[in-house]
This record gives structure tokens, C-alpha cells and sequence, in this order.
């Protein structure tokens, strides 16, 4: 997957690695544009062609998930692992991600019985016309009251380093996104 | 019949109907529940309403949920809210619940909020439990059809684990709806997807 040159330019990845840092209790930054236009098109593609599942335990999540062997290939190429590497300052060695799509009525909940460990999350939204009106943010809450809420936008790349404590959810998607879906390609490394 | 009761329940008061009203508590599916329609005075329900649209409420939004509230009801200032309050307390209304549902209640305590549900509010799945709370209990204050959503859903569970929606309850005035929490009492609100104001008092009974 063909990353936006900008993001291997030395300045830009010092300015990437303070802003990532600056927010102490749940490091992340958001990278806009970050795949070359190409590409972005081509994952659009591949995601429409994947073989989504639906995935529901009404407690916890309600969304449909897919995991086309390209995801991970992607994810996998030594341009995004130096990229990774770079920003987050850490030796990765293998990623594993997937698509989940999220459509009216989708969601996940936080619960107290299913905890993530610690670990890098890694958010890539392959949706055009999403509004934020619709529900799906990303919201991370560290059990204080605090919270991040981050709405992904087409061709970006959220990362966000989740501390102990630190947990996250997708907001319910209303029915104002009538047929829309909201496709998330995912992936977590491990602390 | 105590004077109090009668001054504010309508039809569901007598021995016979209480006894009815167990049996069908007791063997409600998905688990014991009952749905109780023109429950309250109606000239009271009214005033109840009309004092409730008065009452300052925030909105509150997390994964689970996004809709109005008012704090407890305990602080209002208001009268009819005030006497409404101290009738749910009550020992005798208290006790009806208790020949109703065949658990035992506290008197004097009761957890009560008034909620607003618009355009695009939710509550979703869960199952109530919290220290001490023994029964959920809904007052209707708005009309619904089910083109606008809102309904309270309940589902059924296996294995202690939510399977399917197999009750819909659609909010009609002046109905009081109210069922046993436990491990498996999992509900939601639908989200409400018209311009409908879905206005409740809900809250909970508590156990000794």
C-alpha cells in the first residue's frame, strides 16, 4: 500500500512523533490523506468486494467484520512497518488487522468483563460520505470521565496509543446514515 | 382499598385483579414484567407531565446510551412531582407492589428521574442490575406509534446471555410498566427516528 510521500519527509515525522506524544493520557495522531490517491481507491474496491460477516452479542458490539487477505498484506509491507516503526520509535514485527463496517443500528460497548490489554490501535476509514451526524466516532475513555472522540474521515489513519485503563468504543450508528456504511479497516500491536 | 391508593390508581387496585396481575407477572416472558395501561389518575398523569416539561434536564451520552434526564426526583421543588414521589414510596403503594410482584420492597426508597428521549436517542442493551435494585419501573408520559421507535424492548437470553428482541413495548400515556431486575432482564430503547418526544419517569424499587 502506497503511503503519501509526505509522511516519510524527516520534518513531517519529527512534528508526527511530538504531536503523537503530546496528549499524555491517550497519545494518538491523525494523518489525513495517507495513502496515495491510487491506492485509497483500490482498498475502496477490494473492501466492496470483501465477504463481510455479521457479528452481534447485543451486551458488547453489533457490526459486520471481513478479513480479505490483502488487509493484511498491507499492512505487512516493509514501507508500512519503517513507517510505523519511525513514529512510534518501537520494533514491530508482524500486524494483524481487519474490516469491520458499521450500518444503522452498529455499535460496541465498553464492558467491564472484556478488557484490551494495553496496545497501539491502528484506525484507517475507507468510507466517503460519512457525517458525524450519523454516530461511529471512535471514542477512547479512560475511566476518569475523560474521553477522546475522534470521527474518521476518508483515506485517514488514526493511531492511538492505549495506556493502561484506557478502553474504546464506536459510537451507535443512527438512522440518519440510512444505508451508508462506515468501513474500518483495524489493527492492534501489542504493547 | 386505602384512600391513598384510590386517589391515584385507577382500576388495578382490587383483591381480585391483584391476584390476576401476580399470575401474570410471575409467568410474563421473556421474564416478569407487566404492563399496566391508564394506571395512574389521569387528571394527576396530566399535572405530572405538565410539571415534568419544567424540570431542567441534561443529556447524557456514552457507548450505551444518549438521551435527556433530570436529576432525581428526590430534589424537585415541584408539588405534584413531590406528592407523586412520596406516593411510589409509600407503604401502601409499596406493598401493592410487592402482592403484585411477590418480592419484598423497601419502603422510603426508590431511585426516580425523568427522562426525554428525541430524534436519534438511545439505551441499548443491558440488564438493570445494581446493588439493591429488585424492580425497573416506566411511566409513560407520551404517545408513541411504532414508526417513531422508542419502544422498550426485551430480550431473551441463554446461557445468562441476550439472544433476540421478543417483547416491544410502545409508550403510551399513562401506562406503567415495570419488571423484576436480574441477571437475565436485558431491555433496550429503541432509537427514536422521528421528531416524537418520548417523555418517561423511570427508575427503580429497591429490595431489603
Amino acid at each position: 500500500m502506497a503511503i503519501n510521500p509526505l509522511y516519510f519527509k524527516e520534518e513531517n515525522i519529527r512534528k508526527i512523533q511530538q504531536m503523537f506524544a503530546s496528549n499524555q493520557t491517550v497519545p494518538s495522531i491523525v494523518l489525513h490523506d495517507f495513502f496515495q490517491k491510487e491506492c485509497y481507491e483500490q482498498l475502496k474496491q477490494g473492501i466492496t468486494r470483501a465477504a463481510f460477516q455479521k457479528e452481534r452479542h447485543p451486551i458488547l458490539y453489533s457490526y459486520q467484520e471481513a478479513t480479505p487477505s490483502f488487509v493484511n498484506e498491507g499492512l505487512n509491507t516493509k514501507e508500512m512497518l519503517d513507517f510505523l516503526q519511525k513514529i512510534l520509535n518501537k520494533k514491530i514485527k508482524k500486524i494483524t488487522g481487519t474490516v469491520q463496517c458499521f450500518g444503522w443500528k452498529d455499535y460496541t460497548i465498553l464492558n467491564d468483563e472484556v478488557v484490551e490489554k494495553p496496545g497501539i490501535d491502528l484506525f484507517f476509514c475507507l468510507s466517503d460520505d460519512w457525517d458525524e451526524s450519523y454516530g461511529g466516532n471512535v471514542v477512547y475513555v479512560d475511566g476518569t470521565g475523560e474521553y477522546t472522540k475522534t470521527l474518521l474521515t476518508e483515506n485517514m489513519l488514526m493511531i492511538v496509543e492505549r495506556k493502561k485503563g484506557v478502553q474504546k468504543f464506536v459510537q451507535y450508528v443512527n438512522h440518519r446514515a440510512q444505508n451508508k456504511k462506515l468501513y474500518l479497516m483495524r489493527a492492534t500491536i501489542n504493547a | 382499598m386505602s384512600k391513598k391508593i384510590s386517589e391515584w390508581i385507577t382500576k388495578y387496585a382490587e383483591k381480585n385483579t391483584i391476584v390476576a396481575l401476580k399470575k401474570q407477572f410471575t409467568s410474563a416472558k421473556p421474564y416478569p414484567h407487566l404492563v399496566l395501561s391508564n394506571f395512574f389518575n389521569p387528571k394527576k398523569s396530566v399535572e405530572i407531565l405538565k410539571a415534568l416539561v419544567q424540570e431542567p434536564m441534561e443529556e447524557k451520552e456514552a457507548d450505551l446510551f444518549k438521551f435527556m434526564q433530570t436529576k432525581d426526583l428526590v430534589g424537585t421543588n415541584n408539588k405534584i412531582l413531590k406528592e407523586f414521589r412520596a406516593f411510589l414510596c409509600s407503604d401502601e403503594f409499596v406493598s401493592f407492589m410487592e402482592h403484585l410482584t411477590g418480592l419484598k420492597l423497601k419502603r422510603g426508597v426508590i431511585d426516580m428521574h425523568g427522562t426525554l428521549y428525541q430524534d436519534t436517542d438511545f439505551l441499548l442493551c443491558h440488564d438493570d442490575q445494581l446493588e439493591g435494585r429488585k424492580i425497573a419501573f416506566l411511566f409513560y408520559l407520551s404517545n408513541l406509534k411504532e414508526k417513531d421507535g422508542g419502544s422498550l424492548n426485551l430480550f431473551n437470553s441463554k446461557n445468562k446471555m441476550p439472544t433476540t428482541v421478543v417483547k416491544k413495548i410502545i409508550p403510551q400515556f399513562n401506562t406503567f410498566t415495570f419488571f423484576e431486575v436480574s441477571p437475565v432482564s436485558f431491555h433496550e430503547v429503541e432509537e427514536v427516528i422521528t421528531d416524537v418526544q418520548r417523555i418517561a419517569i423511570g427508575g427503580w424499587f429497591h429490595g431489603d
